[in-house]
Order: C-alpha cells, then sequence, then structure tokens
C-alpha cells in the first residue's frame, strides 16, 4: 500500500515537474514574443514622434507652399449693460 | 577416502580464502581511491568544482536600467525630446569565417561600408585566431534583419540602446549628451550632466541555472534583483518656441556672420521657455563635433561684460535707493576724467543736460556714472549682488558659471564708474536675463528654472514651480524703470526691437571685447534684453550675438531679432495688443 502510494507521488510529481519545466520554454517564448512586439510598438512610436517633430512639419509646410496667418484681430468682450 | 578427500580440498579452500581476500583487498583499494579521489573532489577541492559548475550552469545576468527620457508638456501630453532607441552593433567572430572576402562582399551594401571601411575590416577578419571584432554600431532595424536572413556564420548582432531626439537641431547644448566613459555611459553636459544618476537609475542582476542552450530554467533556483529605471524629466521649455527661437538666432546668425548667438525666453515666474545656442551640435552625433568648446551651453557658461544693457542694473539702483528720479537732470559733457582715464559717451558726443530717461534712451556711459557717483560704490555693489550677479542662478543645468563682479571689490573709483556701463565685470546671459525678468516681476528675483516634474518609475511625481530669491527693488522702482526702458523701446536705441501695437520695455548694450593683451579690440558683443507687452508681462528675452560683422551696434543687429521673436510670440500666445 505504502510503496503503491510512494510510487504514484513519485510519478505524479515527476509529471509536474516536467510539465513546469514545459511551461518555462512555452513562458520564454511568449517572453520573447512580447520582446519583440514592444520592441516594435516602440520603433513605430518613435518614427511617428519623427513624423510630429517641428522640423518634419516645416518641411512639409514648405512643400504645401502654407502662408503664415496675418495681423490677427481680437474683439474686446467688454460687460453689456442692458436696460428695460 | 575422507581423510584423502579432506587433504586435497584444503588448498582448495586456502586458494579461494587467499583469491577471495585478494579480491576483497583490491576492491577495498579501488574503493579507496574512488572514496579518496570523490573526498579530494567533493570535500577537498568542493569550491573550485563548485565555481567550475556554477560558471557552466548557472547565468549571473546585470539588469540594466532604462535611462530616463526628457520630456516637454503640451496641453498636458508629454512629448520627448531625449529618447532612448534600439540599435544593433553588427560583429564578427573571426575564428569562424573560412571566407573573408565573401563576408564583406555580402555584408558591405547593406551597412553601407566605405572603402576605408570594408579593407581594413576584411584584413581583420581574415585573421583566423581572432575570437572578437565588432563591425558596425548603431545598425537600424530594417539593416540588421537583412543581416540577419543572411544567416553568415561568424556573424553575430547584439541590440544596443542610444538616445533618441525626435526634435533635431533644437538645442544639444541644453540636453547635453550620453557618453561613455570606459564601458559605462555618462551623461556630460546640460541636463544629461546635471541629472546623470536620477535619470540613469540603479541596475538589477539575475542568478538562475542554464539549461544546455543557455535559456533559463523555470524549476531552478532564481534570485532576481530588479533594475530600477531613471527618472523621466519634464520641461518647462514650450517645443514650439524653442523651434522659432532657435530657427530666427540661425537666420541672424548667417546674416551678421556672427561669430555665436544665444536666445533665451523666460516667464516673469521662471519658467524657460526657451533657450538656444548658435553654433550648437547634434546631440546624437556628438563625436562629429567640429570643436569641443560647443559642449558648453553659453547662456550659463559665457559669461562676458555685458556693456549697456548693464545700465538697466544702476539706474535701478538710483531709483531704490532714491539718489535719483526719472526726471533727474545732469549736464552730459560729454566724457568723465578719472585719474588717467577718460570715459566717453559711445556716440563721442556731449548732450548737455539730460533727464534719467534720457540716459537710458541715449544709453549714455556719463548718465549712469553720475548715478553710480551718487549712490555710491558699497550701495551699487549691494544692488548688482541683490540682483543675482556673481553667483550661479542655481539652474538645473551642467556647468554653470557664476560670472565675476570681483573688480568692485577694488579701491579705485574706476572700477565702479565702468562697471555702472557694463564692461570691467562679466555676467552670464540667463543672470541677465533673470536680472531684468526682477523688473517685468515687480522688483522680486526669481530663479529662472527648466524642469517643471520629475517623474519617478513608481509614477511618483516631484513637481517644481516659481521660487523667489528675494525683494531687489521696492515695486514702485521696478514700475518707475518699467516705464524708463519702455521709452528706451519707444524712443531710444531699442526702437528696432518694438512690435507696432505693444508696449516692450527693454535695453541694447554693444559691448567692447576684452583684447588678449589687455585693453579693448575691434570685436564686440551685442545685446538686447526686453519685457512685454509692459502691461502685464509674459516672456522676458534676452538675444545676444557676439562680434557680428555690418552694424556697429546693437539696435541694428539684435533689436531686429528681438523684434520678430517677440511678434512671433504675441500671435502664438494670442496676446491682444495694448493700443
Amino acid at each position: 500500500m505504502l510503496v503503491t502510494l510512494i510510487a504514484v507521488a513519485g510519478i505524479s510529481y515527476l509529471i509536474q515537474i516536467n510539465s513546469l519545466a514545459t511551461k518555462g520554454y512555452q513562458i520564454k517564448e511568449l517572453e520573447n514574443r512580447v520582446a519583440e512586439l514592444s520592441q516594435e510598438n516602440s520603433d513605430l512610436q518613435l518614427d511617428a514622434l519623427s513624423l510630429q517633430s517641428m522640423g518634419a512639419v516645416k518641411e512639409k509646410v514648405d512643400k504645401l507652399g502654407l502662408v503664415a496667418s496675418g495681423k490677427a484681430d481680437y474683439l474686446q468682450t467688454t460687460p453689456v449693460a442692458l436696460a428695460r | 577416502m575422507a581423510i584423502i578427500k579432506r587433504q586435497k580440498s584444503e588448498p582448495i579452500q586456502s586458494l579461494y580464502q587467499k583469491r577471495i581476500t585478494l579480491l576483497a583487498l583490491i576492491i577495498f583499494f579501488i574503493s579507496f581511491v574512488i572514496i579518496g579521489r570523490l573526498f579530494v573532489l567533493q570535500i577537498w577541492d568542493h569550491s573550485f568544482y563548485h565555481d567550475l559548475a556554477e560558471r557552466r550552469q548557472e547565468v549571473l545576468k546585470n539588469l540594466l536600467p532604462l535611462r530616463g527620457s526628457i520630456y516637454t508638456k503640451e496641453k498636458d501630453q508629454l512629448f520627448p525630446l531625449v529618447t532612448n532607441r534600439d540599435y544593433y552593433l553588427v560583429y564578427a567572430e573571426p575564428v569562424k569565417i573560412k571566407d573573408a572576402k565573401k563576408v564583406i562582399d555580402a555584408i558591405t551594401p547593406i551597412l553601407g561600408l566605405k572603402e576605408e571601411e570594408w579593407q581594413p575590416l576584411l584584413a581583420k577578419l581574415s585573421k583566423g585566431s581572432d575570437p572578437y571584432e565588432p563591425i558596425k554600431h548603431k545598425v537600424a532595424k530594417p539593416e540588421m534583419e537583412k543581416i540577419q536572413a543572411l544567416k553568415i556564420e561568424g556573424i553575430g548582432i547584439l541590440p544596443e540602446s542610444y538616445r533618441f531626439y525626435p526634435e533635431k537641431g533644437i538645442g544639444g547644448q541644453l540636453f547635453g549628451f550620453v557618453g561613455f566613459k570606459g564601458d559605462e555611459k555618462i551623461g556630460q553636459y546640460g541636463l544629461e550632466g546635471y541629472f546623470n544618476q536620477p535619470l540613469t537609475g540603479k541596475s538589477g542582476e539575475i542568478k538562475s541555472i542554464k539549461d544546455a542552450l543557455g535559456s533559463l530554467i523555470t524549476i531552478g533556483p532564481r534570485s532576481i534583483k530588479k533594475a530600477e529605471n531613471g527618472v523621466d524629466l519634464v520641461l518647462t521649455i514650450d517645443r514650439t518656441v524653442q523651434f522659432i527661437a532657435c530657427q530666427k538666432l540661425k537666420f541672424y546668425y548667417d546674416y551678421f556672420r556672427a561669430e555665436s548667438g544665444t536666445v533665451i525666453i523666460m516667464k516673469p515666474s521662471g519658467e524657460i521657455l526657451a533657450m538656444c545656442n548658435y553654433p550648437d551640435y547634434d546631440a546624437e552625433n556628438y563625436g562629429e563635433v567640429g570643436n569641443i568648446d560647443y559642449f558648453n551651453n553659453p547662456a550659463i557658461f559665457a559669461a562676458y561684460e555685458p556693456g549697456s544693457v548693464f545700465k538697466m542694473v544702476t539706474m535701478a539702483a538710483g531709483l531704490d535707493s532714491g539718489k535719483v528720479t526719472p526726471e533727474s537732470t545732469y549736464i552730459d559733457t560729454g566724457e568723465v576724467k578719472i585719474d588717467s582715464f577718460t570715459i566717453r559717451n559711445s556716440d563721442l558726443k556731449a548732450h548737455g543736460q539730460q533727464t534719467m530717461i534720457q540716459v537710458l534712451e541715449n544709453s549714455l556711459n556719463t548718465g549712469v556714472i553720475f548715478v553710480e557717483q551718487l549712490i555710491g560704490k558699497e550701495t551699487f555693489q549691494k544692488y548688482v549682488k541683490a540682483f543675482g550677479f556673481g553667483q550661479p542662478t542655481g539652474i538645473t543645468l551642467d556647468k554653470e558659471m557664476p560670472g565675476d563682479i570681483s573688480p568692485l571689490d577694488k579701491p579705485g573709483r574706476i572700477y565702479g564708474m565702468t562697471s555702472a556701463f557694463g564692461q570691467g565685470i562679466t555676467v552670464t546671459p540667463l543672470q541677465l536675463t533673470a536680472a531684468f525678468g526682477a523688473i517685468a516681476n515687480k522688483g522680486t528675483l526669481v530663479k529662472p528654472y527648466l524642469v517643471s516634474e520629475i517623474i519617478h518609475p513608481d509614477g511618483k511625481k516631484e513637481e517644481f514651480g516659481p521660487q523667489t530669491v528675494r525683494q531687489v527693488v521696492d515695486p514702485k522702482t521696478a514700475t518707475l524703470l518699467t516705464g524708463m526702458l519702455t521709452s528706451v523701446v519707444e524712443r531710444g536705441y531699442g526702437k528696432k526691437a518694438g512690435v507696432k501695437g505693444y508696449y516692450f520695455a527693454g535695453k541694447t548694450g554693444t559691448a567692447q571685447v576684452p583684447a588678449p593683451g589687455g585693453g579693448y579690440g575691434g570685436k564686440t558683443i551685442h545685446t538686447f534684453v526686453g519685457f512685454g507687452p509692459v502691461s502685464n508681462p509674459q516672456f522676458v528675452m534676452l538675444v545676444k550675438l557676439n562680434n557680428p560683422s555690418g552694424p556697429r551696434f546693437a539696435e541694428d543687429t539684435i533689436c531686429p531679432l528681438f523684434h520678430d521673436i517677440a511678434a512671433y510670440l504675441l500671435n502664438y500666445y494670442q496676446i491682444p495688443p495694448d493700443y
């Protein structure tokens, strides 16, 4: 009885440890994938930042022939008194 | 028979016994040797073999922290000005390379190697005994993938992180750069130098068991000390203002073929909106800098004799000590004689009776000497110090100079007189900006600051706001002086700095540069510092060009630059006109 119990416990321990070790490799693979995707994401973000930079915008403005806004007029918002 | 049998079996028995004994002895001996050997291996040389096994099975990796980024804030959104980007190092293991020429032919077009690069490399790769040879740093991902696809034996790839600047050419001297000290990355100059330790963070380590392929084994013992990433900095810099300031400065620098130039734009509360110098360097490729002097930020490092722009300080001292009013008069004879020296006005003219307003409008040296003589050198010196000259402003940038006002300690009267119009003492552009800021700020000197927030890796934020240094002059003095400086822009030498529809206060300065052999040479430094709109100042700005060619005085060189940037800022910040 005791021998059977030990054998069962031993086998299940082996199975568990084996599956844990395999899972370890799967985790590693997934971690690598996550790192790869994060890297790609970061690269794309940095490319987007470069495109939003003032230098890049200026270049596009010049290419499109856009002109700077002229004189701005400011409206006076003086309080209005109404009488009835 | 039985006896005979016994007689025959006895020697056999004895032989068996002997053999068994011998075998036992052999086994015992072998066991002894084995046990002895095991004793030597496991106990005697335990540490040696333990270390050997550890080296084979265990892996100890340094976990490098991520260097913090530097941001600017735009409508509550962070925009990185300096961050990290992963690149790759392509290296070779010449011992594994069979045909070096073939390898060079394959990688040269992808890596864009020039002849002077690939030729020495070919020689190195042909050396069969060489275990490692770096080929190219900072290889971008597409090129790295092409190299990887070739699957060349003996060519390896390693990731490496570098600083990345999405905005090009807007202040290498402001940011500084990350260089190497041995194998260690280290921030130098500017923000990178000042905040090197907090930006770097703390490295960690991982200790674990690896398998035959070198991967970490999940079930093995493992200890991890996580790396602590560096802090992020949020700057007060306005990206658009910084870009425009740098662009306009470069235009005027080129136009007047100046030696160098500086622009500082600050809110009266001390927030730096822009700090730009020319020539600057590209922090991403700091190794390609033409002159190592360019690493220093002239806005905080280049102390110089400011010239007439310093008359603001003398007049502030005169007004605040009650010795003069804007309407006080004196007789300008065109020169002041002291000992063997004669000090003249810059226009070499005598203007007769002049008010203090006219002293600033016409930038009369004799006028500020008159004021300095009335208040006395000690009082004048007290005000010069109170305005923050002679000591660093404390801005969080590496390599700030204090300037030199020690000539005011000397006994001769001449030192006070020349200092009154900004010659003989040295100040930094940032100190001048802060001093004018004090007048825009009702007489209160504030500390200029660049970093508004430090964000720690755990998300904790440290915020920084305006810091009052001291009340330098009475608010009434500041108001009177603002009026007088407005007159300089409206009617005096600062006319070209003004923007139609707005009142600005400011002062020009055309300072002579000391010659190496003593005295003054032909070189000049043109400065204009102003603030506006005077009814509610939104910014203080210093513009400076070193030794511009062409016009002799600052009103023709630097005032138009001030005007251009000021006009842009008024539009950008949507500031309604005064009239």
